[in-house]
């Protein structure tokens, strides 16, 4: 169930660490692997935005196939079945253009919302 | 320190860290991380005990990193993980000799853990049965199994070597107790077959009615009661030794069947109509004089001569002469050592009292007398009224055997002291009242 954020936000929390608490039990540790889903999801966040940029089916379903497990990982669970439509070149040459579009932007403004919220729950400062 | 090496392919920054942090947590486990399949292949050479490998990698697909990882080292155990739910991707993985194919999900670092387990396990299982073999290779060692410095003895030594380096069948004669079973492990476990198994089966253990089934195995509903399939000892001892242990007690039936096995290598299980091949090596064992058994019809003489191969006899303990205390001593500080009592010694009048018995149960019946004698000794001596017989002295049984001239019974009783206290004639002279150059000359006359 997802829960309110603590602190001033009154935002829905779009992710669930219960998984990675499971696997990591020492709370640096969580915080380096977060520190870490910041820090490397950006990049394959650019290049799946090249790959709607130019049409290439085949390296928007490569970096949504390599964006899948972290985001399981991490319970982001509003992403779990729009980025399970565009991880193979198939799947997402069925799409139409518009369907494509909502879907890539969806991803995109739900994840900097998710690095807003991490930031905030872990105190990270912000770039 | 362990030396279980974990690689983790994978080229998600966060989920190969993750994969990483996770199987950290066995400490018996020391886990390298690479992000590209060009950077798995070039520490290959650090030779991993199991690899989880990213189907998708950015320079090279699974698929081809593990071609390429099982072309350097065929053993390694590779786990795909894939972010695809795809049947036809995991079955064509597993045929290329993946352990294991894993989608990635909440529980895939669970199912890793587990498989990391297992093969762990496994490969621990099969270091301790290296460890194992190499510890019975040690212990059928001739001088470590088979004690003794008597001419005799050293005659069996120099025909298990020749045994050894070749592929013959070897037949092992000799009395009950002289230890023809262990004459066929020393064979086996000193010969290129070792890594293979030693089968053993004893002919006078089995019914008759059952023998052939234990050695040629039955297929399902071959007969009321087969349940399921059951492989035979020549089977299973694969590519190693079959020992057929009292081979002179087997039916004159099963003789014929274990013939055409023996000649055509290869079998048929009851009730089966396929062939099975029997790469195996055969040493046969009896105590029996199977020429004599062979005359009197009891033994199919086509067979005899299939098994002589090598044949080795084995003495029997009263022809070993100095063996005899040799391995008095060994039993007696082998006994105090597994019952943590202090090393005890034989005294002379007992050493006379040992060399003096004539041993019918041979090794087998020394190492219980001795055992004994250890339990009854008072002191850390063992002396002569601790040495106790079950059987009585021998009739001098050997002189009757066969009819002979007085010269060759005379000749019979010289070579049985000659022999009893290895060639000392000065010892065997005194013993039997004569002069040693008597000795020589009859010694001089048989030649």
């Amino acid at each position: 169930m997802r829960s309110k954020m603590p602190g001033s936000t009154q935002s829905l929390q779009l992710y669930d660490l219960s998984l990675l608490r499971q696997t990591i039990d020492r709370q640096e540790d969580v915080q380096r692997m977060v520190e870490l889903f910041i820090t490397s999801t950006p990049t394959i966040l650019a290049n799946l935005n090249e790959g709607f940029q130019y049409g290439d089916a085949d390296k928007i379903a490569k970096n949504a196939h390599q964006l899948k497990p972290s985001l399981d990982m991490l319970g982001i669970s509003s992403l779990h079945e729009k980025i399970r439509r565009i991880d193979n070149p198939c799947k997402v040459d069925q799409l139409t253009d518009g369907e494509l579009r909502t879907i890539v932007e969806e991803i995109n403004l739900l994840l900097r919302k998710v690095f807003d919220q991490l930031y905030e729950e872990f105190g990270l400062p912000q770039e | 320190m362990s030396d279980f090496k974990v690689f983790v392919v994978e080229d998600d920054p966060f989920y190969g860290e993750m994969l990483k942090y996770h199987i950290s947590m066995n400490p018996d486990y020391i886990v390298e991380k690479f992000t590209t399949g060009r950077e798995c292949m070039n520490n290959l050479y650090k030779n991993p005990s199991v690899i989880s490998l990213d189907y998708s990698l950015p320079d090279m697909s699974g698929l081809d990193v593990l071609k390429r990882i099982r072309e350097q080292n065929a053993d390694v155990p590779v786990l795909i993980v894939s972010g695809q739910d795809d049947v036809s991707t995991a079955v064509n993985l597993l045929k290329e000799g993946a352990y294991d194919y894993f989608v990635k999900d909440g529980d895939t670092k669970d199912r890793i853990w587990n498989a990391l387990k297992n093969i762990y396990e496994r490969r621990q299982l099969v270091h301790e049965i290296d460890v194992l073999k190499e510890e019975i290779g040690k212990k059928y060692a001739f001088s470590n199994i088979i004690k003794g410095n008597s001419d005799a003895i050293k005659g069996v030594f120099n025909m298990i070597d020749r045994a050894i380096a070749t592929n013959i069948t070897v037949s092992v004669y000799g009395e009950t107790g002289t230890g023809k079973d262990l004459v066929a492990k020393s064979i086996h476990y000193n010969s290129p077959r070792a890594r293979y198994p030693f089968v053993a089966i004893n002919a006078s253990a089995i019914p008759r009615e059952l023998i052939e089934s234990e050695m040629f195995g039955y297929e399902k509903g071959a007969f009321t009661g087969a349940t399921t399939r059951k492989i035979g000892k020549f089977e299973e001892a694969g590519q190693g030794t079959i020992f057929l242990d009292e081979i002179g007690e087997m039916g004159l039936n099963m003789q014929a069947k274990l013939l055409r096995v023996l000649q055509e290598k290869e079998l048929t299980r009851i009730g089966g109509h396929g062939t099975v091949k029997i790469p195996a090596r055969i040493i046969v064992a009896t105590h029996r004089d199977l020429a004599e058994e062979v005359k009197k019809e009891r033994f199919r003489q086509d067979l005899y001569y299939r098994l002589l191969g090598l044949p080795i006899t084995i003495p029997p303990l009263r022809d070993r002469g100095n063996d005899i205390l040799l391995l008095a001593k060994f039993f007696l500080n082998d006994f105090c050592d597994e019952n943590n009592m202090p090393h005890k010694t034989i005294h002379a009048r007992a050493q006379e009292k040992l060399l003096n018995y004539h041993y019918p149960g041979n090794v087998r019946e020394l190492k219980a007398v001795i055992e004994l004698a250890a339990v009854m000794a008072n002191s850390n001596v063992i002396d002569d009224d601790d040495i106790t017989f079950s059987a009585s002295q021998p009739e001098p049984t050997f002189l009757l055997d066969k009819e002979d001239t007085l010269a060759g019974y005379n000749l019979q009783i010289v070579n049985y002291y000659l022999s009893k206290y290895d060639n000392n004639i000065t010892r065997v002279a005194d013993k039997l009242g004569i002069g040693k150059s008597t000795i020589y000359r009859m010694k001089s006359n048989e030649k």
